[in-house]
């Protein structure tokens, strides 16, 4: 079953489309990292999926339900942290905690203690009184002692100290441990979410350009380098999933997307006879790079 | 209804602190309007004037500014307000702030309550008092209430505030511009006509308006509404002219003897005509050399053995008969004459008239003028002499007791 789909979600704002038919499908249980740079239409898709913004074109559905139509019922089962989110900064932590718990019937006040101590935040210090980590920390803690079937967290580590985001993390995966739920995570910054995360989506311009897990993705990403022999490959019509081809004297180098080791050795022993090749397993980070680059690549192409 | 009042609760102590200082504000108002009341001496017109300045700018300034106070928390303007991400919806926080917003306007009478009370107000003149007081807070919810709902901030709203004042100048000064010079005289139940057809003008567009930014958050939309009613308020404030039955509720400010009929005194202080008692409701000091009662008379209502009507006697001999003020503190008097023809006003289908009386101390007091003159109307009795009959009115005024 899937906790959040989307369905050729569009948003425009005035004459700028922020997103264009997005399709989304994010699996219960999952940690789906949303990754994108700044810009590609995260935080908008997000409050879309939360019905803080209402999307000019498609649908999406959360927990079963059109975001549209998101009510008290279903918000007792999410938890949402954004890096923007105004929380009342005139009351304590203490105030905050006990003007939230009676909105949900589940509230756990054991688990609240525990994060508030593992937090390490003050209870009597005023949230506008907050570092801008503890004031993340403090919509986290918010956020979990309900123990939320969804957790979607909006560039939560945006601007954390490692220390703070280690703390993050723990609060999440302190829950984590004792319910099942699925966390949807944006970032721009795949380092933040990669050790977290078992699915990743990739948004640029307002299109999905893949979601899939992480460890499909790892899969099929090769960077390849291929030392040539006597014949001369033909890189005039290359397959269409190598990317950043580009040679130098006898050395070729790309990064293959759809990598299988068999078709790999049958492309190479057609193309590049008497050749060698060294392929390498790329790190996430580098995954996207790739991909940012070549999208960008299509995009002044086609523009042109 | 649980969690409803939870935000409330939420809500009363958010605004705790501007909470007490509108309290203070008004009881200081009673208080120095109390002392004023009391003083022979010249001294009291700082009391007065603090007591002026408290009534008529503090405590509706605050008054205003608390509705803001209390959508500012929650607003539903944007996409991002912390309530959005909870489970609260629109109904339930609109009904948490109508709940406060309903008891924000009884603050006001609650504090005075204690007050009218040690000055001796029946029951039927502690609900009219009440009702006043509700009333004046109600009006300003409702002129905030439209204004805080499209307000993302507190500062937003003192801007769309400072707009609306600058728009509502505009319009008054389109006035003299449409009618030409002389504005018309305009008859005192078309007035009302058109005070209750812009009051309900303005209910439904800040209905419509506050329904729509807690439900749907069309902000836009919100404001187009918000300038349609002001210029619908605007078109009637214009062009209304029709008269006639409608409407019949405010007849009732001048229903016949003996029931309350409320009448003005000059110098902002409040009479009520209470069967034959003149009761003074506030006594704000007259700085004018005179003292000024209107008396506002509805047909005669023969029962109670009441004047028939002080109006219509007036009319009959007009020329023979006058009015006199009679100090019970003192037994000096005053004489008022009834120089010229009471106005005679129809509403509803009833006759009524209004007399104003004019009472000049300086001439009939020989004892000197008192500065305030509030301590020697107290006890005094408003007796009419000559005419086809006669009458008796006492004033029992504020203070209750100097002697």
């Amino acid at each position: 079953m899937n906790v959040i789909e989307t369905n050729d979600l569009s948003r425009r704002y005035g004459r700028t489309d922020a997103l264009h038919g997005l399709n989304l499908s994010v699996p219960a249980g999952s940690i789906f990292a949303f990754i994108g740079p700044n810009g590609a239409g995260k935080t908008t898709t997000i409050k879309i999926l939360m019905n803080l913004l209402e999307p000019s074109g498609g649908a999406s559905r959360v927990l079963g339900v059109d975001s549209r139509r998101l009510g008290p019922r279903e918000r007792e089962k999410i938890g949402y942290v954004s890096e923007n989110q105004k929380l009342p900064d005139w009351m304590t932590v203490r105030q905050l905690l006990d003007y939230c718990r009676p909105f949900y019937p589940t509230w756990d006040r054991d688990l609240e203690a525990k994060l508030l101590k593992q937090f390490e935040l003050p209870p009597d210090r005023k949230v506008r009184q907050l570092s801008r980590g503890m004031m993340m920390k403090a919509a986290l803690l918010i956020s979990l002692p309900y123990r939320p079937k969804l957790l979607v967290l909006d560039e939560p580590f945006s601007g954390l100290d490692p220390l703070v985001r280690d703390e993050f993390v723990r609060g999440m995966l302190e829950v984590s441990q004792q319910s099942e739920w699925t966390i949807f995570i944006s970032s721009h910054d795949i380092n933040e979410v990669e050790q977290l995360a078992d699915r990743v989506g990739l948004i640029d311009g307002g299109r999905m350009q893949f979601a899939e897990p992480i460890e499909g993705l790892m899969g099929r990403f090769r960077r390849v380098e291929v030392t040539l022999g006597n014949a001369e490959p033909d890189l005039l019509s290359p397959p269409g999933g190598w990317l950043e081809l580009e040679r130098m004297g006898n050395q070729v180098r790309f990064v293959d997307s759809h990598y299988s080791p068999d078709a790999f050795e049958s492309y190479r022993s057609e193309r590049f006879q008497d050749s060698e090749a060294i392929l390498s397993p790329m790190k996430l980070r580098d995954i996207f790079v790739t991909l940012a680059k070549s999208n960008r690549e299509k995009a002044t192409s086609g523009a042109l | 209804m649980n969690l409803t009042l939870h935000i409330a609760i939420k809500d009363f102590y958010r605004l705790r602190w501007a909470l007490l200082l509108w309290v203070v504000a008004i009881a200081s108002e009673l208080a120095l309007a109390s002392i004023q009341a009391t003083l022979d001496v010249e001294g009291h017109v700082p009391f007065y004037m603090a007591a002026w300045t408290l009534g008529n700018i503090f405590v509706p300034v605050i008054g205003y500014g608390l509705v803001m106070g209390l959508q500012d928390d929650d607003p539903v303007t944007e996409g991002d307000a912390f309530w959005m991400t909870r489970p609260i919806s629109g109904g339930r926080l609109l009904s948490a702030k109508a709940l406060v917003l309903a008891l924000l306007c009884l603050v006001p009478v609650l504090v005075c309550v204690p007050f009218w009370l040690s000055h001796d107000f029946g029951l039927a003149l502690l609900g009219r008092s009440s009702a006043e007081v509700l009333w004046r807070q109600v009006l300003i919810s409702l002129l905030a209430v439209p204004l805080a709902v499209v307000s993302s901030s507190g500062g937003k709203f003192v801007t769309n505030t400072l707009i609306g004042a600058v728009t509502l100048l505009g319009l008054a000064l389109l006035y003299p511009l449409l009618e030409g010079s002389s504005l018309p005289e305009i008859a005192a139940p078309v007035l009302v006509q058109k005070g209750w057809l812009i009051l309900a003008v303005w209910l439904i567009a800040s209905a419509a308006i506050a329904l729509n930014q807690y439900f749907r958050r069309r902000t836009k939309l919100s404001v187009k509404i918000l300038v349609a009613a002001v210029i619908a308020c605007f078109a009637i404030s214009m062009w209304w002219s029709r008269s006639g039955a409608f409407p019949a509720a405010p007849v009732e400010h001048y229903l016949p003897a003996p029931q309350l009929t409320e009448v003005a005194v000059r110098g902002g202080a409040k009479v009520v005509l209470d069967g034959r008692t003149l009761r003074i409701l506030s006594v704000i000091p007259d700085f004018s050399s005179t003292i000024v009662i209107e008396v506002s008379e509805s047909e005669p209502d023969a029962a109670s053995g009441f004047p028939r009507s002080l109006g219509e006697a007036a009319v009959a001999t007009s020329a023979q008969e006058h009015y006199l003020l009679v100090s019970q503190d003192d037994g000096s008097a005053m004489t008022a004459d009834v120089a010229r023809k009471p106005e005679e006003l129809h509403a509803g289908g009833l006759r009524y008239f209004r007399t104003t009386l004019v009472f000049n101390p300086s001439k009939d007091l020989s004892g000197g003028v008192p500065t305030n003159m509030a301590p020697w109307l107290e006890g005094a009795v408003l007796v009419k002499v000559g005419g086809r009959a006669s009458g008796q009115f006492r004033l029992k005024g504020l203070p209750p007791s100097r002697k």
